[in-house]
């Protein structure tokens, strides 16, 4: 299909953001072609503001709006506890559950040779400097039960667990709730795997 | 278990069929080209979720067609009945459905259906590459173990990065803290696969051995045996595997490639204890094959406690009253069988009159 030019450039850019297909970018482009002058305005500001007022946090570089984000800096949180997880969407998740009252650690991404990503280029170095600046009694390993989430996890482990502090992982298996039959073979023989007595 | 109804659009030269089989013998007779291997392809796919001629997905999809549609209907005793629909497109994956419902792991597809294929060249099982007996155990295994299915894709996917990570372990400055990490989940999920793979060959040589005697009237041994590069007389198979990495890891950091595992394990035939790969006649390792398959049978029933569906393709000519009368035995009452052949004088009296006989031509299916 030929488009003017300018909605071919629109296309081709909606088309390289995460999770849009071909046909995802032409419908988005099109509405937006469609939209009022106010809502182009404050969509291109909101990601201008987006661009200019987020930050990482210095501590657990999880998405922040100062220097340190708001779970860090919050006296409300358990400080000796901290939760690793793989991205900052992983935090989103937990924090919806209102249960957890530790703090975070982003490593921003996971092991994988075949992505070249090794251990040097996620937030290791600076979790352990956590760590070792004392005050830390447990870390709670949270990537996601895949293959290279384990690896992760497991590296993690070895690393950490010379250094004094109580390393677990979070238990992956059924939802809670959820119907035996609407669970996938994985989650199921994941959940049997995890079994813990009662 | 049984097919009760089988849908096909665009798959192979089949433009548009509905097929209603017969509960137990279906006989297909057809010339050369007119779709008889097609038809049990279609079978075995819905089983399998994969063809065992076909390189790619899109062989199966007609020619100037953009998609090929399968839908089976079967009929379980053990289970629910269930309908499988899959539709395979030229430059898409496939989409598989079960019951209408989208299923996006191959572990959720595979052993729904059971099917025992024999091709007229069942010896190449003895005389063919690793690869191909690798190939039987995976998919053998997968279809009464969902788990396995899962234990294998995984073991891929570790198989893949420590791969790469071997490549590039001169670039990689933590590259040995994660190649320890690699190693305990490659061994983990490889003797798993190993322990499995093992107590399968357990079971079904001792069954086809039975067969194996019965045909050759005792005068012929044969036995199976799993080969591997690990120690697997020794009790814990993960633990033998991490030694056998730690003793190989530079040659393997070296050539760059994981050298051990049951990506590189095989199975070896032997008769009267020679091995049958080399010293065997081609006669030889068809009766080998043949004994194996109709093995396969016998432990796929024991696990699913029901028949499997039984597809033989083009097998009956050349074999000898012996062999005929132990696949009529399984294929007369035991279970659904589709059988081909060129003409109906490829059959005794006795067999056709057990079966519907089905003519196939030009991309059509009609009763005799
Ligand atoms: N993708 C395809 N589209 C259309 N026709 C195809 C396709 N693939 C194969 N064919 C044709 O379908 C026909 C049937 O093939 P099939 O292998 O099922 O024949 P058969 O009846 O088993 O023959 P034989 O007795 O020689 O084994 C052949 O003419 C083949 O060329
Ligand atoms: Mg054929
Ligand atoms: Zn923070």
């Amino acid at each position: 299909m030929h488009y003017a030019r300018p909605l071919a450039k629109l296309v081709g850019a909606l088309e390289r953001l995460p999770g849009i297909g071909p046909k995802s970018a032409q419908r988005l482009a099109f509405h937006l072609l469609h939209i009022s002058e106010d809502e182009t305005r404050s969509l291109i500001e909101a990601i201008t503001e987006v661009k200019e007022k987020i930050t990482q946090c210095k501590v657990c570089y999880n998405f922040a709006e100062a220097d340190i984000c708001n779970i860090c800096s919050s006296p409300k949180r358990e400080k000796d506890t901290i939760c690793v997880v793989a991205e900052p969407r992983d935090i989103i998740a937990i924090e919806k559950t209102n249960e957890f009252r530790g703090t975070y650690h982003v490593l921003q991404g996971v092991i994988s040779p075949m992505d070249g990503i090794g251990p040097d280029m996620l937030r290791i170095r600076e979790l352990m400097a956590r760590i070792t600046g004392g005050g830390i009694k447990e870390i709670i390993l949270a990537t996601n039960p895949t293959i290279e989430g384990d690896t992760t996890a497991m590296y993690l482990a070895g690393i950490l667990k010379p250094l004094g502090v109580k390393v677990t992982r979070i238990a992956h298996g059924m939802p809670v709730g959820g119907d035996m039959d609407y669970a996938d073979q994985a989650t199921l023989i994941r959940a049997l795997e995890w079994r813990r007595e009662i | 278990m049984y097919l009760t109804r089988l849908a096909l659009q665009n798959f192979r030269n089949f433009a548009d069929l509905l097929f209603h089989p017969e509960q137990g013998l279906n006989i297909l007779i057809g010339r050369n080209a007119q779709g008889k291997t097609s038809l049990l392809e279609a079978v075995y796919l819905a089983a399998t979720a994969r063809s065992w001629r076909a390189g790619r997905d899109s062989e199966m999809v007609k020619w100037k067609a953009e998609s090929a549609h399968v839908e089976a209907c079967v009929h379980r005793e053990a289970r629910n009945d269930i309908d499988i629909d899959i539709i395979l497109s030229r430059n898409e994956k496939k989409q598989i459905s079960i019951n209408t419902i989208r299923q996006n792991r191959l572990s959720d597809v595979i052993g729904q259906v059971n099917v025992v294929l024999i091709e007229p060249h069942h010896e190449e099982i003895v005389r063919g590459e690793p690869g191909r007996r690798r190939r039987f155990l995976d998919l053998e295994i997968s279809q009464i173990q969902p788990r396995y299915c899962l234990l294998l894709s995984n073991y891929r996917r570790i198989l893949d990065q420590r791969n790469r990570l071997l490549r590039e372990m001169e670039y990689r400055p933590s590259g040995s803290g994660v190649l320890q990490v690699l190693n305990e989940q490659l061994a983990s999920y490889g003797a798993e696969i190993i322990e499995r793979r093992l107590a399968f060959v357990d079971r079904i040589s001792s069954i086809a051995r039975v067969i194996h005697s019965q045909i050759t009237e005792g005068l012929e041994e044969m036995d199976v045996k799993y080969v591997s590069k690990i120690d697997i007389s020794l009790p814990d198979i993960k633990e033998s595997f991490q030694t056998r990495l730690q003793e190989i890891g530079s040659e393997e950091i070296r050539r760059g490639v994981t050298l051990v595992g049951p990506q590189r394990d095989d199975l070896v035939f032997t008769i009267n204890g020679h091995d049958a790969r080399t010293y065997a006649s081609q006669g030889q390792q068809r009766t080998i094959g043949l004994s194996l398959f109709l093995a396969e049978f016998e432990v796929m029933e024991e696990e699913s406690k029901e028949p499997p569906i039984v597809l033989l393709d083009d097998v009956m000519t050349d074999l000898d009253e012996i062999r005929r009368a132990h696949i009529f035995e399984i294929t007369s009452g035991r279970c659904q069988a589709f059988l081909t052949a060129p003409t109906k004088k490829s059959f005794d009296e006795t067999l056709l009159s057990a079966g519907k006989i089905f003519i196939v031509e030009e991309g059509r299916v009609m009763e005799e």
